[in-house]
């Protein structure tokens, strides 16, 4: 080494001792040798020189500060990238004078540092460039144009600069880019770069038409001045020297930038044909990139007016028939294989776009069945608001919540037209399918609106009005299939299904297309909840008036479950109701009994079969006493109905009889006598003003209000309330203020 | 007698110059004159190293570097032939430390 005694600070210090001339030789010379650690160093003294001193400057200082500015210009492509900024931001507004001063002796270097410091007041020293002739600086040219690119690319922070230019990507040679040009540079650059463009047939550089291309397509738009309508006319279709060649560059340009550039020129109607065209070709992964970053774009109608004449093309794997279509690779959309190589932001726009695109079905389909399985939530779930229908199904099984509500919300028929018909249509039973499993799935949200989707598609379930809805139109529409459906639900399966079905032909009023069915669910061994379905049939027996349902009715009434047994009492008394109704109107009378006030007793034999027999009567009355209250009061309520309440010979009316249930010391007959007073047919009417004075009625409703007010048992009292308060309200003359008091 | 010797005269037998107006104009213009020729000659001096420094900054550079780094011939001939074998100024060799030996690895192999 020499003068190995002496540090790098000892030579400085001997170096700042020197005239300046000889101090700015040394250290650009010091330069060209140093160490990456030294350099750092030395630009620093070097800029340190370059910069003017406050107030006024002699001719002589401000000549040696620009031969030192010089110098690092020329020298700025070896400068170490940690102090490039701070000496470009330092020496801001004498880079010019110095390139000027440097463009006649090292045209290269400027070119180099101009691509480096990507400033636009280098733009006019680096267009000269492109000017000159001489075959030998071709590569000053290369320079010039890479400079260009570089200096659009500051205009641009949107785009990597590897989208422009991969020479530009490197980190040695990436262009200075923390901050965006102010209008006035803009303004400048756009101008240059017009006068350059215009100039092509010169330079035939279409780097600068790209450049230009990517300071048309900024997101802050084109200065107002002429430069901005001079660079837009270079794209604009014309007579001009560079028309062909800009427009090339638009349609044909390589760089993911200029896709870019095309998708957001595709609404201006002077750029939209190349621009479309460029669309409609893709290279690779960036070159998706770039456009499906900014698919929010694609919310201007006259951008996806321009993006539906694009045809996304599609081919075949296989050979022959059997092989796989797939899409046309270099088309616009992404193969599957690429998907993964594309940002988040991509994949997230990509939907959008192919909803833009609006390719045909089956193409539609092979560009968005890849997203179902992205890893990236809002990839599926943009994916699942544009999606096919029928793939809709997919994404209500998402393991993401809010994704799969959303895809049920979409997937359900509510508020659809038409929704009626498809429930009872060939596709239902998939969609009841689909709704079943979505009852199980594991998200609340989707849980939440499963239960009502199926309603929406099933006739069985009794208690939803959709579903009573949707067996209503089945049974106009189809009803060999809908009895035949209903056969098979009341004959087999779950008991809550079975039940529900039951119920519905009860609605329906064809409990008679079912009776075999009926009828053994009536006599189905008790076990695995069979004894709900055995009282559901047991009721809807009821409605039937073959010797086959009594039969099995009476079979229930030795049921050991006391439900089956009230609604089999109960139905007995339907029976014998209907039967006195149609004695009475053929003018018959009841079989026999005490009369009911209110029912026109019918004779005991009627010519007219099915008849109530007295041993329909008799078996009612000996139900009266049963030990289950439910079956108690059924019976009591049915021979009330039919007026044979006192028939086995019992003193006192009606009222008599739900009294010796309210006096009951078990809490459960207590409970039912307060049921039975609120419903015990021809007791109390609603408005009869006869059935108001009645003795017995009064006392009735005096003793269910002591009951609401005094019984140990709070179930008891809260339902004799709620009783009372509607006995009251049937005995007081309508408009009278006494009830609401 | 010449104007040195009477200089002379005057310094060694400290005689009082003459009292006549010829002797104070005559005093004077030498005082002037030597102060004339002191200021020119140091212009002259410093436009010459300006114009030298102006013409070869480099190797100015060098030459003061050089003696401020007390440098040896040899090592002075060492940076001038590896400068001129590698087309760089030798001054260049003295600014960095590392340029010869530890900093680069082919600066090194070629010291």
């Amino acid at each position: 080494m020499i003068g190995k005694a002496h540090t790098l600070e000892d030579r400085i210090r001997i170096v700042r001792a020197l005239p300046r001339p000889a101090r700015l030789a040394a250290l650009v010379a010091g330069l060209r040798v140093a160490s990456d650690a030294e350099r750092e160093r030395l630009t620093l003294e070097l800029l340190e020189l370059a910069l003017l001193p406050e107030g006024r400057v002699s001719a002589r200082a401000r000549r040696n500060a620009d031969g030192a500015l010089v110098a690092l210009l020329r020298a700025w492509p070896s400068l170490p990238s940690g102090v490039r900024s701070s000496t470009a931001e330092a020496c801001e507004g004498r880079w010019a004078a110095a390139a000027d001063s440097l463009l006649r002796t090292d045209p290269l270097a400027l070119a180099r540092a101009a691509a480096a410091l990507a400033l636009p007041e280098l733009a006019r020293p680096v267009g000269a460039i492109l000017s000159s002739e001489d075959p030998a600086a071709h590569e000053a040219h290369e320079e010039a144009e890479r400079a260009l690119l570089a200096m659009a690319l500051r205009v641009r922070p949107d785009l990597p600069a590897g989208w422009v230019d991969p020479s530009l990507a490197g980190p040695a040679t990436a262009p200075q880019r923390s901050l965006p040009p102010d209008d006035d540079g803009l303004d400048l650059l756009s101008s240059e770069l017009a006068e350059t463009g215009w100039r092509f047939a010169q330079h035939r550089r279409k780097g600068v038409l790209l450049a230009a291309l990517l300071v048309l397509a900024s997101p802050k738009g084109l200065p107002s001045g002429p430069s901005g309508e001079r660079l837009a006319r270079l794209f604009s279709p014309g007579e001009h020297p560079g028309v062909t060649a800009a427009r090339g560059v638009l349609r044909w340009s390589r760089a993911p930038a200029a896709r870019r550039a095309a998708w957001r020129l595709l609404a201006d109607r002077r750029f939209a044909r190349p621009a479309r065209d460029r669309i409609a070709r893709a290279g690779g992964t960036l070159d998706h990139a770039a456009v499906l970053a900014e698919a929010h774009l694609a919310l201007r109608p006259s951008r996806v007016a321009a993006l539906r004449s694009i045809e996304v093309k599609r081919t075949r794997s296989g050979e022959g028939a059997e092989g796989q279509s797939r899409l046309a690779p270099g088309g616009p959309l992404p193969l599957p294989e690429e998907l993964e190589h594309l940002p988040r932001e991509a994949r997230r726009g990509l939907p959008r776009f192919i909803d833009a695109l609006t390719p045909p079905g089956p193409a539609r389909r092979l560009a968005l069945s890849p997203l179902l399985a992205d890893t990236d939530r809002l990839v599926r779930f943009n994916a699942s608001r544009v999606c096919d229908p029928s793939e809709l199904s997919d994404y209500c099984f998402d393991d993401d919540g809010a994704i799969a509500r959303s895809a049920v919300l979409r997937w359900s028929t509510v508020g659809a037209e038409g929704w009626l018909s498809s429930s009872v249509g060939p596709g239902a039973g998939q969609r009841l399918r689909l709704a079943g499993h979505l009852r199980r799935i594991p998200h609340a949200g989707v849980r939440e609106l499963a239960p009502d989707e199926h309603d929406r598609h099933t006739p069985w379930n009794h208690d939803a009005p959709s579903s009573r809805l949707v067996a209503r139109r089945m049974f106009q529409r189809h009803p060999d299939a809908f009895f035949e459906q209903l056969a098979a639900v009341v004959g087999s399966g779950p008991i809550e299904g079975r039940c529900g079905a039951v119920m519905v032909a009860r609605t329906l009023g064809v409990c008679a297309k079912i009776e075999r069915e009926l009828i053994e669910a009536a006599r189905l061994p008790s076990g695995d909840h069979a004894e709900k379905l055995t009282a559901t049939a047991a009721r809807a027996l009821g409605e039937l008036d073959s010797a086959e349902s009594l039969r099995a009715l009476h079979f229930c009434l030795s049921h050991a479950d006391g439900r089956v047994r009230a609604n089999a009492a109960e139905a007995i008394g339907r029976r014998v109701l209907r039967s006195l109704a149609s004695s009475c109107s053929t003018g018959g009378s009841p079989a026999s009994g005490s009369p009911s006030p209110h029912a026109q007793r019918p004779t005991p034999h009627t010519p007219h079969p099915p008849q109530a027999s007295p041993q329909e009567i008799g078996v009612l009355l000996e139900l009266k006493s049963d030990d289950h209250h439910r079956v108690r009061a059924g019976a009591l309520r049915s021979l009330l109905a039919v007026g044979a309440a006192s028939a086995d010979g019992d003193s006192g009316g009606p009222s008599a009889q739900i009294e010796a249930m309210l006096g009951d010391p078990r809490w459960a007959h207590r409970l039912a006598g307060v049921w039975l007073a609120e419903r015990a047919p021809g007791l109390i009417e609603p408005g009869d003003a006869q059935a108001s004075t009645h003795e017995q009625t009064r006392r009735l409703a005096e003793r269910i209000v002591s009951i609401a007010g005094e019984d140990p048992d709070e179930r008891v009292r809260r339902r004799a309330m709620g009783c009372a308060r509607r006995l009251l309200l049937r005995l007081t003359p309508v408009g009278s203020e006494e009830v609401h008091s | 007698m010449s104007l040195l010797g009477l200089i002379a005269q005057i310094r060694l037998e400290g005689a009082e110059p003459p009292p006549t107006p010829q002797g104070d104009w005559l005093w004077w213009v030498l005082v002037v004159s030597g102060a004339l020729a002191a200021v020119s000659t140091l212009v002259t001096l410093w436009l010459l190293r300006d114009r030298a420094i102006r013409r070869d900054p480099e190797g100015y550079a060098f030459g003061a570097l050089s003696r401020k780094l007390k440098l040896s011939g040899e090592e002075r001939e060492a940076a001038v032939r590896l400068g001129e074998a590698r087309g760089v100024p030798p001054v260049a060799f003295l600014v960095s430390p590392s340029a010869l030996g530890g900093g680069r690895n082919e600066t090194a192999a070629e010291a």
